[in-house]
């Protein structure tokens, strides 16, 4: 079998004579410099064109001049509503109530009718109290809504309140993120990185496989643009907003909405993997309990523990449950109609803002950890291989296995 | 004139113009690279081998067909390119813009569904691609800076294409297209070209194989 070089050009037994080269050499800049006029001068041609030209109308939400204005569709329904609206307007006008009577009856649950099919269609924002929220508890769910009747406490408040900017999810959500932000710059401020015990002995040994490491920095790689995409959407409203102001963060919104929509089902595919790849040395060990009492040696002390730690195990099955719950509720939020209720969307949407806040939490911790925080971690994970006082430092009952079976692998350049 | 009116008018046709202009003249270039003088006598069929190349190549060698590693290659490959070639000549924005501004297409675009589907089967391929162009140590120690940017650029090309998906927000268009002009203008320079050589390479080595009587 002979192999040959793929560029045609340096077939064997073809070298250019000195003349054609030269040619060649002369000719190169010169076509270079042609073809960039050429551009030029098309680019200017458009220029001059588009300058001449009106720009094209702009798609606006103002009616055209002379337009006649149509009045908004009634809430009213034609055949008995299930709650009555509390107001006697005409058909198809506004009538002598106001904007604020009208949202009112909407949140107490006023059903109107609308062309779509569905039962549950005609009512915007359903006036029922969750099935599964008995007794709501906490201070943003209890605090009285504006009529000061707790009677009055709708679904549409309980939901209202947990996409409250102020004081719901989003703006708790924030909080948490940044107090375990605060934890882990505390900790690396007092603790600095872990150290590898008696240094790098220049031995390197292998603890990840190829496939392993490339679901790794997949993973990686779109885990953290959920994340921020994901943030961005949760989080915009309380934090972002007052930064950058409503236009901005509604191109950033738009923006990070669809990518967050298209990479969900890639993440989930590779949660698959990453699970496949990365379950052999996750199940839970005695070891785990010596090294969680040993602290992981997160505050001095040597703390033994197999292939993988009480915390990567922590991580490995948060990402992998938690990711599953995401991944299902992610779903139900891509296919709200054909996947559930108007219950189940609002439980989605709540439990994946939630799950996700958990995740990242770990992630922060995780990134921390497998960058500055640990000496050689990060280069075992890029190149598959750690030093052999890393493996002892950290992961002693491993490299001891390893050691009594004869499997140790050596890295070689 | 506007930001956006620059990148959509001016600034697109010089990145076209570059891009036609300079992937010809590369094209030429190789081409005009054949071999000088009489050849010798040939031992096999030039056409058979040339042909044959360009066939069995898209699957991989017999002795390498038990290796996990280059199945994952070749079909994270495939998922890629395939994807890639959905979303450039199929999705509804580029037909669009590709019938007001080219030429008429004789295909309907895909619905949004299929849009999606593409999109995630090729960034799925990309990223693990490019994932293990850095951490296999083989792979890592022959790529070039221009691998990497060839990457990196067609990744944020498509991933501004899809946060502009929702065609809601003209700075999402003007930066789509903005890095699609720049990728234009990077592609006749980088190994991007390799979408055009790949058949040509193909042909002219298996013409050789096939002039030595050569199964390569």
């Amino acid at each position: 079998m002979v192999i040959l070089p793929q560029v045609p050009g340096a077939l064997p037994g073809a070298p250019a004579s000195r003349p054609t080269r030269r040619r060649r050499a002369l000719l190169g800049p010169w076509l270079a410099l042609v073809a960039f006029l050429a551009a030029l001068f098309l680019a200017v041609l458009m220029l001059a064109s588009v300058s001449a030209q009106t720009a094209e109308p702009l798609v606006s939400v103002r009616p055209p001049e002379g337009a006649v204005p149509v009045a908004p569709p009634t809430l009213r329904a034609p055949g008995v509503p299930r709650r009555p609206l509390g107001f006697d307007a005409p058909e198809n006008t506004l009538g002598s109530k106001s904007d604020s009577d009208i949202w009112r009856a909407i949140r107490e649950g006023a059903a109107g009718t609308t062309s779509a099919p569905r039962p549950d269609d005609g009512m915007l924002i359903e006036g029922r109290r969750p099935p599964f929220v008995k007794a709501p508890r906490p201070e943003i769910f209890t605090r009285p809504p504006a009529s000061g009747l707790l009677a009055d406490f709708t679904r549409a408040d309980w939901w209202a309140r947990i996409r409250n900017a102020e004081a719901g999810l989003p703006r708790i959500g924030g909080y948490f993120l940044g107090v375990v932000l605060a934890v882990i710059v505390l900790y690396a401020f007092i603790r600095g990185p872990m150290p590898v015990e008696g240094g790098f002995s220049g031995r390197r040994i292998r603890r990840f496989r190829l496939s392993q490491r490339v679901v790794h920095w997949s993973i990686a790689i779109v885990f953290i643009l959920m994340a921020l995409t994901g943030l961005a959407l949760q989080l915009g409203r309380p934090f972002l907003i007052p930064l950058i102001g409503k236009d901005a963060f509604s191109v950033i919104a738009t923006a990070s909405m669809q990518a967050h929509n298209l990479f969900g089902p890639v993440l989930i595919v590779l949660l698959v993997l990453l699970f496949i790849t990365f379950l052999p040395g996750n199940f839970p060990s005695r070891a785990d309990i010596i090294w969680l009492i040993k602290g992981g040696g997160f505050f001095g002390g040597h703390a033994p523990a197999g292939r993988y730690n009480l915390g990567e195990k922590g991580w490995f099955w948060t990402a992998t449950l938690i990711g599953a719950l995401l991944g299902a509720t992610g779903i139900i939020m891509l296919f709200p109609d054909d996947l559930g209720t108007r219950a189940l969307l609002e439980i989605s949407v709540f439990l994946h803002g939630a799950g996700a806040l958990i995740v990242i939490a770990y992630l922060m911790g995780h990134i921390y950890l497998g960058t500055y925080g640990t000496e050689g971690t990060f280069e075992g994970m890029v190149t598959g291989c750690v030093d052999e006082n890393w493996a002892r430092t950290h992961h002693e009952l491993w490299l001891k296995e390893l050691e009594e079976k004869g499997e140790i692998e050596e890295c070689r350049e | 004139m506007s930001l956006i009116e620059l990148i959509e008018g001016p600034f697109w046709t010089f990145s076209a113009s570059l891009f036609v202009i300079f992937v010809f003249w590369r094209l030429v270039s190789i081409l005009d690279l054949r071999r000088r003088g009489a050849p010798p006598k040939p031992q096999g069929s030039r056409l058979a081998g040339a042909i044959r190349a360009l066939v069995v190549r898209f699957v991989p060698r017999s002795p390498f067909t038990r290796s996990g590693r280059v199945w994952f290659t070749t079909l994270a490959g495939y998922a890629f390119h395939l994807g890639l070639f959905v979303l450039l000549l199929a999705a509804v924005p580029h037909v669009e813009f590709i019938e007001k501004r080219i030429v008429a297409l004789p295909w309907e675009p895909i619905s949004r569904t299929g849009f999606i589907i593409a999109a995630e089967i090729s960034f799925l391929g990309l990223i693990m691609l490019y994932t293990r162009r850095f951490v296999d140590p083989l792979v890592r120690k022959i790529s070039r800076p221009d691998d990497h940017i060839a990457s990196l650029l067609t990744f944020i090309v498509m991933l501004t294409g899809c946060m502009a998906l929702g065609r809601q927000s003209v700075f999402l268009r003007g930066l789509h297209m903005g890095l699609v002009e720049l990728w234009l203008i990077y592609f006749p320079f980088s190994s991007l070209m390799h979408t055009f050589t790949w058949p040509i390479s193909r042909l002219v080595t298996g013409w050789e194989a096939g002039r030595r009587a050569v199964r390569w």
